[in-house]
């Protein structure tokens, strides 16, 4: 049995931690609420209420791509459709807009947020925050295909990783003829949120030349770039490589102040 | 204005609408939050900080989670942000006793309970490793085990994970492979 998998079936027989008394936990704790300061009541808006400001929220079922943009009433965003949609968009609230893109593309033009202000698009199974940016989201069926950065910043999370673009990029990596692709000297390398997961997982797997493989494929300079570099210099030490030694010394050199410097260093000296 | 009116009208309410009325002044919305997430709550911190004052730090959490009900900016899970909460009351909490000596204890109390393997050199063997498991556990420092517990044992999501710690998805990874790995080494035989 791998020990991995033991230390999985082990961690099941864990005892349970519970409350000894939940109720008398709870009755202390709203005790104690009675001695708390009185909150400075916010209106809060019934179920009803909610459910109204859904129906009067922004619904654009379908729109032809040269439909005149759509500005929610104190809305950050001009937003257009591009190809037939199904989003729903709310008024800011608390400095915090939040567009929900169930289907469609969606072409976003962003003002220049305030500090503490959030804009973000729930895509589907991703999500895509922005600061002050032009950008197109592609949702099909609820799940994220397509970004792309026109103007600005924009930041893609989806599968727990996380990918910033730059203005021109776009996510994932396609070779598509539009939008114009950069300069040369601007372009940089789209990492998809997938690739470290990849190498990630065929590290646990112990298939480090796999790992290897798709480490190396994210630049050190991306998100994940300096965990990159570190996992790829160790999957090329378990397999023996010859290159491992360079790659140690790439990471040391690159990311000199790195929490993994000492660790990095010490395999060093080792070969 | 109240939302929760009675324990039959609670079911279908979500975690965010009572975080709502919390914000705005409904105790009895806290009440359900905890009847919904305490145990999850207590078996993270029993398992992260040790059991020691657990119902103090479950308490002062969920009064955490009151004043700061208005702040909850729907990036995480309400189960997970209350997770989240926990760890910085536990990590703040001013009591003198040192928390890993707790830890340790808390877990030596555990490795008395066991599994029930077949044949009595396999329970011992099986105590023994269960009981080195613990240990190793106890004594991964706090990053580690806070992380791997939060993640391995409450099953929450990695991205959700490292939101609430305030680290790097990359980090929260790294951190769940290191304690894997010092777990692995700890459950060899000696």
């Amino acid at each position: 049995m791998r020990r991995d998998d033991e230390v999985s079936r082990l961690l099941q027989e864990l005892p349970l931690v519970r409350l000894a008394h939940p109720e008398r936990t709870k009755r202390e704790l709203l005790a104690r609420l009675e001695n708390q300061p009185e909150k400075r009541r916010r209106q809060v808006l019934p179920t009803v209420a909610i459910a109204a400001g859904v129906l009067i929220a922004i619904l654009i079922p379908r729109s032809p791509a040269d439909e005149p943009r759509v500005r929610a009433e104190r809305s950050h965003a001009a937003i257009k459709v591009v190809r037939s949609a199904r989003f729903e968009s709310r008024p800011p609230r608390q400095g915090e807009e939040i567009v929900h893109l169930d289907d469609g593309r969606v072409r976003f033009d962003v003002e220049k947020l305030e500090g503490g202000e959030r804009f973000v698009v729930l895509a589907g199974d991703g999500e895509v925050e922005v600061n002050g940016t032009s950008f197109d989201v592609d949702v099909l069926q609820g799940t994220l295909r397509e970004v792309v950065v026109h103007e600005g910043l924009v930041t893609v999370r989806r599968l727990g990783a996380e990918v910033l673009l730059h203005e021109g990029e776009r996510w994932p990596i396609e070779s598509r003829s539009e939008p114009p692709e950069p300069p040369a000297a601007r372009r940089k390398k789209v990492v998809s949120p997938d690739d470290f997961a990849r190498g990630w997982n065929a590290f646990q797997r112990e298939d480090y030349r796999a790992a290897a493989g798709a480490f190396a494929q994210i630049p050190p300079e991306a998100p994940l770039g300096e965990d990159a570099a570190f996992w790829l210099a160790i999957s090329l030490t378990r397999l023996g490589d010859p290159q491992a030694g360079e790659a140690i010394q790439r990471f040391l050199k690159r990311f000199p102040r790195s929490i993994r410097a000492t660790e990095a260093a010490r395999l060093h000296q080792q070969k | 204005m109240r939302l929760v009116v009675s324990r039959d009208e609670i079911a279908p309410i979500a975690d965010e609408a009572l975080l709502e009325a919390c914000a705005a002044g409904d105790r009895d919305a806290l009440g359900t939050l905890f009847d919904r997430h305490s145990q999850s709550l207590a078996s993270f911190l029993g398992r992260a900080f040790g059991r020691r004052d657990l119902e103090d730090l479950v308490q002062q959490t969920f009064i955490e989670v009151w004043r700061a009900s208005v702040k909850f900016k729907r990036r995480s899970s309400v189960r997970t942000w209350i997770l989240g909460i926990g760890v910085n009351v536990a990590r703040n909490h001013s009591r003198s006793c040192n928390r890993r000596q707790l830890a340790l204890a808390s877990y030596a109390d555990a490795v008395a309970g066991g599994a029930a393997p077949s044949t009595p050199d396999r329970i011992v063997e099986h105590r023994q490793k269960l009981a080195r498991l613990e240990a190793a556990l106890a004594e991964l420092n706090e990053d580690l085990r806070v992380t791997f517990v939060m993640c391995e044992l409450e099953h929450v999501p990695g991205a959700e994970a490292a939101k609430v710690l305030g680290v790097r998805v990359g980090t929260v990874w790294r951190r769940l492979h290191d304690a894997r790995r010092m777990l692995s080494s700890a459950i060899e035989e000696e």
